[in-house]
Parts: C-alpha cells; structure tokens; sequence
C-alpha cells in the first residue's frame, strides 16, 4: 500500500496562506535584493578592478602552488593514550642499580618522555651512598650505543628468538639426555635472583629426565652444570688469602671513615678498588680538617688517582710491594714488641720509602685499632701479611668488618684456569658467557680463545661485538641493564634493584630470560623477582609499608635489605698462615717492570667506546682518548730514551716498545711524575674502543702474566725507544702552579696551629692612599644587588675532591656538551664546561735568581718534581659579580643575572671570542665548528647519531657553531627547583636543588646553593676560614668559592721508634 | 707668490713646467699600462683570490679552520686588523697634519698615502667581520633599532668603540681623499679623448669648472676636513689599544697603550708609504717628484717614531717588574724568553734596532736601504701586535691552561689574501686615479721647483 501521508512545510502551507501560496513555486520565498545590489552606486565606486582581479587569482595560484611544495617533515608519534606518568616537561626519577661485573652504584636514573637522559647517586644506598663515578653515569649513552647486536645471531647470521630457542633448548635437552657438561662464565654475579636462578637451571639440568614411557625407569641425567666467575682486575689472592688466616673466603668491608691511618699498598680505593664509590665517601667523610682528618700513606708504582690524594706517597717498583708490606710489618711488630722480621728490602729505595714505611708504622701503632692497611696485589701471600698486620694491630673488627662482607668480588682464578682446562680438553659442550668479555680481559697466557674454539656450542650473552661475541656460535643479545630488571646484593644484606626505564631498543632479551625460556618456564626474570622480594625482603627505613606494597617500595627507593643468616661469622685468626706466607714471599727484582693499572675512565674497557669516557681526561695525565705508557720524566729525559717529555699541539710523543714474554706492544710515552723509576705503567681496557675508525690502543689484559694460578699486574719487561712519533692529546700541558695560589694548600699542623692568615690571608691591596684594603673595598663598577632574593654559588672543597673526574661526565650529561674528538683536544678546544685542573708540585725555588735572570726560575718552576704531591682544582665559570666577560661583549650577550649568574645568551651571540680572551679562569667554551653536523664530528659527537642523541637533555639548547658556551650553574635545575618550591608555596629548600656536578661528587667537595640563605651550606661554607675566590686580586668577585686544600702531610723524615 | 729659502732642497727635480706635471701624472692613467704592471697586478690577483676563498672556507665551516683555540680565542685575526689600521695611519697623518703644519712636501705622497689608508683600512675592517663566529649577525653591533624588544649594543665594550672609531675614520679619510681628487679628476676628465673613460671621469670630477671660487671653496672644505681627521688620526689607534688597555690580562691591561699604539701606527703607516712609493716612485717614472728629500723627511718621521714605539717598549718593561705584580712579570718576562722569544726579539730588532740607523744621514738618504728598512718596520709592526696579543694570551693567570698558537694554511691564506686584495687595489688606483696630487704640485712647482730656484 502506498504512503499517502501528506507533510506540510509549516502552518502556512497547511492553512494555505495566500502570500505563501503566491511564491510557493520559487526557489527563494523572499524577494532576492539582486537588482538593488546590482544598482548600488558604491559597488562602482570599490577598487577591485580587473588588474586587482588578476592579482589576487595570481597570489591564490601562486600560494597554493606554495603550499603544495613540500615542506620538511618531522615524524613524530604522539602517545595515543597518554600514560599517567608521563608529562612532557616534566622529569622522572628511577631507581635502578648499575653493576657491570667491575663497577656497583645504586642509582636514580632521569627520564624525560620515556627517555633515560642522565645518572645520579641513590643517596639511600649504604654500599655507594648517593655517589657516582664516570663511568657509571656515561653508562647512560651505552645505552643508545648504535654499536649494539639488533637481534639474535648464530654464526653472524640474524635470526629470530623461537628459532633461536628451539635451537638451544634442543642442545640442552642433547645435553641432558646424553650427558655432558654446560658452563656458565661470568664475571662476579651479585644478584641473588640470577644465582638461585641458575642453580635452579643446574638442578633442572642434573635431575632426572622424565621418561617419556611410564613404565622405563627415570635415569638420573649425567649432565652437570657449572658457573665460573671472574673478575676481569681479580681479587682472587685476597679472598684466598682471607680464608687462609681469617677463615672467611670473602672479602670485608672497609671502613675508611673510621680509619685514622690508612696505609695502602697500590689499591686505587678511590676509583677501582672494589667499591670505590662508597668508599670515596667514606674516606671524604675522615678526612675533614675543621673535624679529625685521617693520614693516608700509599705505596705504588703508577701514580694512581688515589696514591694522588695521598698524604705521604712511596713510589715502590711493583716486585717491591711484597718486601714493602713485610718491612712495614716489621717495624710494627718491632714496635709492639712481637719482634717479627721477615728478611725484606728494597732494590732502589729514590724516594725514601722505607722511612716513610716506618713513619707509616709508628702512626698506625699509635692510632692501634683504627688503622688500615689495604693492598691490590694478588699474591696471596701478601694479601696474607696484609691480614697479619691489621690483625696484629687490631683493625679486624673496626675498621675491617668480616660480618659483613662485599660481594663485588668474587671471582676465582683457579676455577677460570680449571674451566679453560676443562674447555682444552673438549669436555664443555655447552658455554654460557655474561657479563663478561673473557677472550678479551683473561690473560693470553691461559689461552681462553684457543679453548674457546674447543667448545661446540658457545652462547655469548653480549650487549654489542666482542672479542667473546665474535667467535660465539650464539648471541643471545641482552638488554642494557636501563632496559632490564635484577636485583644486587653488593656487601651484607643490602639489596638493590634494578628496573628497566625504557622499553627495548633492540630486539633483545635479558639473559635470565632466556634462560627461563629454555628450561620451559613460563615466568619472566621479572616474575622470578617479585616472588622473590614480596616475601623476603624489609623495605628501608619505611615499617609502616604494608607487605603487599613492599615490593612497590623497594622498587621506588631501589634499596631494600635481604634477611641474613643467623650464624654470625667470626673470623679466627691463623698466624700460622701469616708466618708461611711470608717465609714464601717472592722477592723484589732488578730491571724495568711494567705495572698494569685501570684508568678512570676507561675501566676495564667495557665501555670504551663511550665518547664520554674517551674523551674525559685522565685524573693524572690529563690525556683523553689514547692508551700511553706511563713513565717517569726522569727516566724519558736519560740517555736510554732521551724522550721528549711536553705535551701539546706540535709535541708529539715519542714511543717505546714494551716487551713482556714475547708479547710486545707499541706505545707513545706520556710523562708521569710521580712514576717509580724504571718502571712504567700501562693501562688495561684498551684495544676495544674506537674513535672513528681508529682503534685505540692495545689490550694489555692479554699480557697479563700468571703466577702461582694468579693473575698478576705486573711483570719485567724490555722497554726499548722505537723512531716513531705520536700525537697525544691532554687538556692540560703545563703542569705546575708556577708559585702562584692556585691552588692554596696547607698541612693540617699549620691549620690547626695557626690563624688563618698564615695559610689563607685575605687577599689586600693598596687603595689610592697607601692603605691596604680587602679586595671589596675597590671598585671600579656599581655593585649588582646581589643580597636581595637567591643568590646561586658553589664552595668546592679542594682537600675532599680526588679529582675522579665524576662531575665532568655528568656535566657533560646534563648540559649536552659536545664530544669534540682527539685533534680538537690537541688543539686546546675541549668543550667540557668543568675542568679538574691537576697541578704538580715543583722543586724549584723560585726565588733563586731573581731579578734579570727570574726566567731561569721561572723555567725551573715549570718542571714538576720527580715525585711530586698532586693538587686538583675543579673550575668551571666562577660567576663573577664583576665580570670580566660581560663588559666586554659588543653586543651584551653574556650578562649578570639577578640571582648571582653569569648567563650566556647564546641566540644574541655573535661570536666575537672576547668575553673569552678576557676570562681570566678560560672557562669560556667556543663552538669552532658546528659539531651537530660538521663531517669531522660525524663519528665522534653523540649528538650527530640518530640514536645517541636520545641522550640529549631537552632542557639544555644544543649551541650551533661561532657562539660562545660555559658553565649555566645548571641554570634549567634552579628554574625547575624554583617552580617545584613555589608550587609547594614554600622557600627553596638548602640541598633541593643540585647542580650536576654537586650530585655526581662521590665525595660531596661541591656543595650548590643560595648564598643569601642564611643557613645553607654553601654560605656556612663559604664564610668559613679555608675558602677564598681564586685569582681574588684581580677583583671580579666570583660566586664560586675554593676551600684551602689540608695535607695531612708531616712526617718524621729519619724515624728512629 | 712665495718665496722659499735657496738653501731648501728642491722638491720637484728637473725643468718641469705645469703642462709637464699633468703629463706626468696623466701618462699611467691615459697610456698603456706596461708588461710589469700585469706581472704584479696577475700576482696580486691570484694571491687575493685565494685569501678570498680561506675566508669563504672561514665562513662556511666556522672558525675551527683557523689555528685559535680557547686560551688564545684571538692570534693572526686582531694581529692582522691592528697592523692594518696602523698602516691606515699614515694618509690621514699625512694629509690633515701635515696640511695643518703646512708642510709642502706632502703634496707628493699625500694621494697615494691616502689611498693606501682606505685601502688599508678596508683590509682592517674585514677582520673584525670575519673573526666572528655568526658574521650573519655582524650587523648587531651597530646600534639598529630592531625587532627584539629593547636590545641594544653594550656601550661599555671596547669592541664596541671600534666599530664607531673604525666606521667614522674610514668616512672622514674617504671623503677627504675625495675632495683631494675632484680637480685632478677634472684635469684628466678635460684631457680624456675616448667617451667613456670623459663620461667616467665627468662624474667623478662632480662637475668641477676650476673657476677660483671653486678653488677658494676646495681650499676651505680641505682645512675643515683637516681639522677634523686630525684628533680622528689619534683618537682611532687609542681606542684600538683599548681593546686590550681595558681587559685583565696581564699584558694587555695597560694605561700605556694609547699613546703607544698611536706612536705605533704612524710608525707603521709611514714604513708601509715608504715602501709603496718607493715602488710607485720607479715604476711610474715619478723620480722628479718624489724625490730623496722626501724619503728623508719620511725616514725622520720613521726614526722618531720608531723610538717612541722603543721607549714604550721599555716602560712597560720596566713597569712590569716594578709593579710587583706576579702576573704581570711573568707576563712580560715569559715575552722575552718563553716560547714566544722569537717573536718578540723579531719585534724589538725590526722596530727598535733598525729604524736605529736612520740617524745616519747617508742611510736616511739613501732609496734601497730606506725601502729594506721600511720592510723590517712593517713586518715588525706585525710582530708587536702579534706578541701583544698572542704571548699575553697564551700564558695568563691559571697555568693549567697555558697554550700554544699554530696557524694552520687558512690563517696564513686570509693574511696574504688581505695582502694581495690591497695590492689589486692599490694597483688599480695606480692606473685609474691621479697618483700625485697634480694640481697641488704645481702650487709649489714656482717655489719649490728645482729649475725655478736655479732662476733665482
């Protein structure tokens, strides 16, 4: 049927409204004012005539066509759904913890919109208490390290994890079923969860296979499961040597902050021994003038870092350490009254080492129970005087704690050296490497890779190519440990966690996954985890936490604390073992030795090539991105070498070659004070990294000897000139103060004895009249307001910094400081904004001639002593409140801010270079080339790489080329406290604001914050007796303050006790 | 007409008659120019553009090619832009002072003095320009009105007053050397036969009739400009110094500077004439005119000069050590005997030592030892600036960050580039403008002239 409905248009329509009816036909009901408008005089009168016409049509075709050129496009995604805690701008903190095998921190990782961008200490972790080191915090740009395995390989062919799993879990199951053995290589494990992990593997892998018919009977599977750890630098003696005479077969906890003495053979606590973070702190913390202030004796062949902070140095040949630690014993039990003598002496005693031995030894008498003697050696018969020593002074138990030992080293060399038996002899059919890189850090003499290939089937669990990794079958790539989950158990029941901040770069997977994966788990490591700490772990200092939201807790403070054994562990002390020891302890030899040390930066070379760490300077030599021979000037300038010994732009190096067995490599030579003569050092961790396409330095892991089953790091060795120069690149190629206060320096008798005008007067000079005056009392320019509102400043404490090089990197980190490569270097263009000044002391007097001939004084003021003291001198821009910089510049691009700063702008920079010429620190940093894109950077600077430049901090602008750049105060962290303060409606908080420097300080020597607040820490530093303004008289008035540097340094030159 | 003194030297040799000077002067700019003048022009050129394309290189990858680093942040750059605004001393020296003191045998040197001013102070002005490291933004440092709000230059930066003293100098010296040149433009505009070259020249000679109320007028806007470049000839090297005199660098920061650097300049300025006319003098067959007597007179101007620049060498010497100051002693002592020695005792034998023999008359008289020594002066004058700024900056307060300068081929390359651009410059001025002041010489030719003084 169809639809008569009828619809109206309205009423009208309906009631058929004679006006409506009229136009009911017409498109447009209402009359239409065409003709009106049509007729309308003003519409001849408008302008738009026919050219107009033409005009706008050729503007519209011309901008259309415009608009249909392409424009650059940058893709982004945009977060579909945004998560909670992202807020672009806004920063996130992560706990983690970092721990590659050589280095443990507990750390707070940044992120900004899902990305890690910078490292700083957990300041609630008691193992590294809030401190970092450069390696660890440059550890965040291995994370965006373009050189990483993208996926799973086998034989250099990619492949895909189910493939890859199959294959693996199909040898495994061979291996289970037939027999046969499966090894694990690492180096030192301290996360609980992957330990009982891999038990659980072996117990899985060694248990009974289920039959598959019900009625065979299960056989016990001949499969056995092994894991072997090492450490690349090894402890090994010390631990053996521990079980020997304290029954422990661990290695302590150092107490460095309880020690009045400390005596240390060749250990570099402050930035390789074990855990040098917390233990710089907790040296930092005993060694406060204005409180009591320990005295630290080193004896050592290179001059390490640490030997560098100490207060009296021994230079002793590597050979001689073990007669060192015996003639100390000697003169403590001699003063005990134990009579103890061990036959000891020394082949060539330069520089007066056994007196300070016996100052040494009546001091730690004197200070009996608090003292400690520590040594790097790995001799267990040394390490074993060593114990006997502390022992027969007390020290076990105050400041050496057995009760709660460290467990970052806890490899063996014997059980590598049985492994790589074991590999030889073609018995391991299946190795796991992690961890670790053996073929490149085990010595060549054990022959690691000529075993390797013995084995059938290596898995080398590697983050990117190594020297393992290359000639594994497997690579099962693992995440980089911001992209992974574990947890540590670095010394006593302390545990931290890691958690991952980002998802996978790469197509990679956490070792503990796989492994989880093969043995048919269906958990994650993250599940293994969790179970595990929900129930066992105490979370901080926090009680109230209920048990379900533990885990949540430990994860965000990172730090939580294990349950411990009940047994308390009492060492028993065996002197038998001490008095054999020594009866077998090797003497010292004649003719050159080649120590072998770590670096800083480098480390063991897991992260050599980290651009960051090639390009931090050495503490000491101050040479960045190069692998030298260490030795002393004395011996490059004798008749056997006749070496030149400065550095610089045209200097170039000459080489030697050094010989150990019959491996030898090619080496320039750097000039080391402070070296023992006829000895060099060279360093381990190189050969692995690059600069380009340079390949820097040699592996000296490889010429490591082995004696008595231990790894040693040292050996004889031939050292003969060879014609070749090298370019060597420093940051520094003057090395003396040249008697200026620089650096002022006092010992701590005259600090406590006498006024502060005898070692840090105020700087006076003459007024217009004759009377002499503070430096504030002239003045050129109109003061700046600078007691009104913040006023920013740092206090640097000279006697705490060690001069690691931690704030550097983290500068660097926070304030994308370009990475300018080894020419730019040797041309004088570091771009770092912090710099550690090193200087040496001379002998020279400077006063000798005077006069017309005051050059020859000057001359011989340049050369640093034989065995000089060493100073370290953070300077970035000192802020001045009359700067020097900011008159000068044409177009005001650098002016004084009304919270103290000096501020750069660099958009109005024109580049003129004359703020910087006319800086009298030379703290001002030139962009001479556009280093985010110039070819010469292309393979240098992080930022040229898609990936790397992830890192870069979004809040800090990347300086283009021709403008000048320095030091802000980390200016985007004070805007960020600021807002954080006023959001809370409170005032800025003392310590909530932190420059990148302060935080990174292992030893908190630089203290950040407002000068103007009356109860800040820097003020009360600053204010305080020892500080001073470097280069005072030249009156530019600078925000940062220097804390007089307090050697703990008298001794009894002829000790007769 | 005056009248001077028999026992005067003549200063035009020779039986010149005033159609005999135009000749002279018009022979380089009206007839062929010879196979020496290609020869030296070809060179001039080529060295010129290759000092031109180190600055293109400059420009297009950054400063990084020069041989700077961060403790010396300037070396070749400011030691080139001094010495050649020292040399852009001399035209305006000779031109306004001399005018002033009513020296008649300026009128010899006074054009090309003065061309080689301008042209020297074009080189000096490229420097500044091209030392920065965003040249982009050079027009920043002049006070603009401009679109960032109320951004202004720094009045307080020396670098500042340069652009002032460096931009009024160059318009004051322009103008003057133009004024100079209308009527002779006019003379040669008159004698021109080819249109172009007539149509050239009627323009440039601003349509200049040489009636004597013209003259009474050229005369008058000559004195007032001369009145005004005069300070402008002291004031422009002071207020280079001050680019050191007010910084902190030990060697730099020094109330000595001014005087110095002005002494400094006109010993320059007139070395650099020397060697320039002594050149012209041969090759453009102007014996008559430029004579022994006005190297002589030069050659005092060099002596006196020279000895000046020696006694503030001394002073700050001496001041050096008797201030005290630490850093100010080592400063100079490392001078004289740190890396930089060389330098420096190059500084002290070219500028004090040498000029030195000038007392004797036979050397002052004599055409080839002036030209070696004027040679010795200008390459020493590019040595005091060069220890100056180099041996001050790169050993200053913290030892830590002592350094060396090495130039590296682009330094060198806009050094001898600025050289042959000035060279180009100087030799087509050579055959296109009157290289003497023909109409002013012959004001003197009836006192002056040797034969007229015979006749008297």
């Amino acid at each position: 049927m169809s639809n008569n409905k009828v619809y109206w248009r309205g009423t009208e329509e309906l009631e058929k409204d004679p006006a409506f009816v009229k136009n009911a036909d017409k498109e447009f009901s209402e009359e239409l004012p065409i003709d009106k408008f049509l007729s309308n005089k003003d519409l001849d009168s408008t302008n738009t005539s026919r050219r107009d016409f033409l005009k706008f049509m050729g503007f519209g075709i011309t901008a259309a066509t415009l608009a249909a050129c392409e424009t650059p496009v940058v893709k982004s995604m945009p977060y579909v759904v945004k998560p909670d805690e992202v807020m672009p701008g806004i920063a996130n903190y992560y706990a983690s913890t970092h721990f590659d095998g050589y280095d443990y921190a507990s750390i707070l990782v940044k992120t900004r919109e899902g990305r890690p961008i910078h490292i700083e200490g957990n300041k609630l972790s008691k193992t590294a208490q809030g401190g970092v080191s450069a390696r660890v915090n440059s550890s965040i740009l291995s994370l965006y390290n373009k050189r990483r395995f993208t996926g799973p390989m086998k034989e250099g062919q990619s492949m895909d994890w189910a493939t890859m799993d199959g294959e693996i879990a199909g040898l495994l199951n061979n291996v289970k079923n037939s027999g046969g053995n499966v090894r694990f290589l690492s180096s030192t494990m301290i996360s609980p969860s992957s330990m009982s992990l891999i038990g659980e593997f072996k117990t899985w892998m060694e248990s009974a296979n289920v039959p598959l018919d019900a009625t065979e009977e299960a056989a016990p599977s001949s499969a056995s499961v092994n894991h072997v750890m090492y450490d690349a630098v090894s402890s090994a003696a010390m631990i053996e040597a521990n079980k020997n005479t304290h029954g422990i077969a661990a290695i302590p906890s150092y107490h460095f902050e309880k020690a009045k003495v400390i005596v240390s053979f060749g250990a570099d606590f402050l930035i390789n021994w074990i855990n040098p973070i917390g233990f710089a702190r907790d040296y930092a913390n005993g060694r406060n003038p204005e409180g009591g202030m320990s005295k630290h004796y080193q004896f050592e062949t290179v001059m390490s870092t640490t030997g560098s902070n100490a207060d009296i140095r021994g230079a002793i040949k590597p050979s001689e350490q073990g007669a060192a630690v015996a003639m100390l014993g000697n003169a403590i039990a001699g003063m005990m009254g134990n009579g103890g003598s061990i036959t000891a002496s020394l082949v060539n005693d330069d520089n007066q080492v056994e007196s300070k031995l016996k100052d040494a030894a009546s001091k730690l008498v004197a200070a009996k129970g608090s003292g400690l003697v520590i040594s790097d050696s790995n001799d267990p018969n040394v390490q074993a005087i060593v114990n006997g020593i502390n022992e027969m002074l007390g020290n076990i138990g105050s400041t050496i704690d057995f009760s709660n030992t460290m467990n970052l080293r806890k490899g063996s060399d014997t059980e590598v050296a049985a492994l790589i038996g074991e590999m030889n002899a073609g018995a391991v059919d299946l190795l796991f490497v992690m961890d670790a890189d053996p073929a490149y850090t085990l010595p060549s003499a054990w022959g690691f890779s000529d075993a390797m290939a013995k084995v059938k089937n290596v898995v080398s669990f590697a983050e990117k190519p190594d020297a393992t990794s290359q000639s594994a079958k497997y690579i099962c790539p693992v995440h980089h440990f911001l992209e992974s989950w574990n947890d540590a158990n670095p010394f006593g029941n302390e545990v931290t966690f890691a958690q991952p901040t980002i998802n996978p770069i790469n197509n990679t997977r956490q070792w503990q996954d796989s492994v989880l994966t093969w043995m048919g788990s269906a958990d994650t490591y993250y599940d293994v985890l969790k179970r595990r700490w929900d129930a066992e772990v105490t979370a901080t200092d926090d009680p109230s936490v209920i048990f379900a939201s533990k885990w949540n807790k430990v994860i965000q403070d990172g730090v939580g604390s294990m349950p411990m054994p009940e047994m308390a562990i009492v060492p028993v002390f065996n002197a038998e073992a001490v008095s054999s020891a020594a009866s077998a302890l090797s003497k010292p030899i004649d003719g050159w030795e080649v120590a072998f040390y770590v670096k800083a930066g480098i480390g063991i070379g897991s992260n050599a090539d980290n651009p960051w760490l090639q390009e931090l300077p050495d503490p000491v030599t101050k040479v960045v991105w190069d692998q030298y021979v260490a030795m002393n000037p004395a011996d490059m300038m004798s008749d056997a070498f006749q070496l030149n010994t400065l550095m610089g732009e045209q200097q170039r190096a000459g080489m030697v070659r050094v010989t150990v067995n019959d491996a030898s490599v090619e080496l320039p030579v750097v000039s080391v004070p402070g070296q023992k003569r006829g000895t060099i050092g060279v360093a381990l961790g190189y050969g692995k990294g690059y600069e380009g396409d340079r390949l820097i330095g040699e592996n000296a892991f490889a010429m490591l000897p082995v004696t008595q089953g231990y790894i040693r790091y040292s050996a004889p060795a031939t050292v003969e000139k060879i014609e070749r120069r090298y370019n060597i690149a420093s940051t520094q190629t003057q090395h003396t103060m040249m008697g200026r206060k620089i650096l002022n320096e006092t010992t701590f008798s005259e600090f406590k004895s006498e006024g502060r005008e005898h070692w840090n007067p105020v700087e006076m000079l003459n007024d217009a009249y004759g009377n002499k005056v503070t430096m504030d009392k002239l003045d050129l320019w109109a003061e700046h307001d600078i007691d009104l509102g913040h006023r920013w400043g740092l206090s640097i404490d000279l006697s705490t910094c060690i001069g690691c090089g931690a704030c550097v990197t983290a500068c660097h980190s926070e304030n994308n400081v370009p990475i300018v490569g080894k020419d730019e270097v040797n041309r004088t263009r570091s771009m770092s904004w912090i710099r550690i000044d090193r200087y040496y002391s001379s002998d020279a007097d400077p006063e000798i001639h005077g006069g017309i001939d005051q050059d020859k004084d000057y001359q011989a003021m340049e050369i640093p002593s034989e065995y000089p003291e060493v100073g370290y001198m953070p300077v970035m821009c000192q802020h001045c409140n009359h700067a020097p910089c900011e008159t000068v510049c044409p177009v005001a691009a650098t002016t004084h801010s009304d919270e103290g700063y000096n501020q750069m702008t660099y958009n109005r920079c024109i580049g003129t270079r004359y703020c910087a010429n006319n800086c009298p620190y030379k703290v001002r940093r030139f962009n001479w080339f556009n280093y985010i894109g110039d070819s010469k950077f292309a393979d240098l600077n992080p930022s040229q790489d898609n990936l790397a430049r992830m890192v870069l901090n979004p809040d800090v602008v990347v300086r283009s080329r021709g403008v000048m750049e320095k030091c802000s105060l980390c200016v985007q962290r004070v805007q960020a406290g600021k807002l954080d303060a006023k959001k809370a409606g409170t005032p800025v908080k003392d310590g909530s604001i932190q420059t990148a420097c302060s935080s990174a300080c292992p030893t908190n020597a630089i203290a950040f914050g407002d000068i103007n607040d009356k109860g800040s820490n820097v003020r009360s530093q600053a204010m305080n007796d020892r500080a001073y303004h470097l280069l005072e008289e030249v009156g530019v008035k600078p925000n940062v303050w220097y804390q007089t540097k307090v050697r703990n340094s008298e001794h009894n030159a002829d000790h007769t006790a | 007409m005056q009248r001077e003194s028999a026992i005067r030297e003549p200063l035009i040799l020779g039986d010149k008659s005033y159609h005999d000077i135009t000749e002279d002067v018009c022979a380089p700019v009206e007839g062929k120019a010879n196979k020496y003048w290609y020869i030296v022009f070809s060179i001039s050129v080529m060295v010129a553009l290759w000092g031109v394309g180190c600055i293109l290189y400059t420009i297009g990858r950054g400063i990084g090619t020069w041989g700077l680093n961060t403790t010396v942040a300037w070396a070749w750059d400011i030691t080139n832009f001094v010495w050649w605004v020292g040399i852009g001393h001399a035209g305006t020296l000779i031109s306004a002072v001399l005018l002033l003191f009513r020296q008649k045998w300026r009128m010899a040197i006074n054009r090309s003095a003065e061309a080689m001013t301008i042209f020297a102070v074009i080189m000096a002005a490229l420097f500044p320009g091209i030392h920065m490291g965003r040249i982009w933004m050079a027009y920043w440092v002049f006070p603009l009105p401009n679109q960032f709000g109320s951004l202004w230059v720094n009045f307080n930066s020396p670098l500042l007053w340069d652009v002032f003293a460096i931009s009024t100098y160059f318009s004051v010296s322009l103008v003057f050397w133009y004024i100079g040149l209308i009527p002779d433009f006019a003379t040669i505009r008159d004698r021109a036969v080819k249109p172009i070259s007539k149509m050239a020249y009627s323009v440039l000679s601003f349509g200049w009739t040489g009636n004597a109320k013209a003259w009474i007028r050229f005369e008058e806007v000559s004195l007032v400009l001369a009145g005004l470049a005069t300070p402008l000839v002291f004031s422009v090297h002071s207020i280079v110094s001050m680019d050191f005199a007010t910084s902190v660098i030990p060697g730099w920061h020094t109330t000595i500077f001014p005087p110095y650097f002005v002494a400094g300049a006109i010993f320059s300025g007139f070395a650099m004439v020397q060697t320039l006319l002594l050149i012209a003098r041969k090759v453009l067959s102007l014996e008559s005119y430029i004579t022994v007597q006005h190297a002589e007179y030069m050659n005092i101007v060099i002596v006196i000069t020279g000895s000046m620049v020696g006694v503030a060498y001394l002073s700050e010497l001496f001041i050096s050590w008797y201030s005290g100051v630490e850093y100010e002693g080592y400063a100079f002592m490392n001078r004289a005997t740190g890396p930089y020695w060389w330098a420096y005792w190059s500084m002290m034998t070219c500028n004090v030592v040498t000029p030195q023999l000038f007392w004797f008359k036979k050397i002052r008289r004599s055409f080839i030892a002036s030209f070696v020594l004027s040679i010795f002066v200008n390459v020493g004058m590019w040595f005091e600036r060069f220890v100056i700024i180099v041996t001050s900056l790169h050993r200053d307060y913290i030892p830590s960050s002592w350094s060396m300068f090495h130039p590296t081929f682009v330094d060198i390359g806009i050094f001898l580039g600025t050289i042959g651009i000035f060279f180009t410059l100087f030799l087509l001025f050579s055959r296109f403008f009157p290289v003497l002041a023909l109409n002013e010489l012959k004001s003197i030719l009836k006192s002056s002239g040797e034969n007229y003084k015979k006749q008297h």
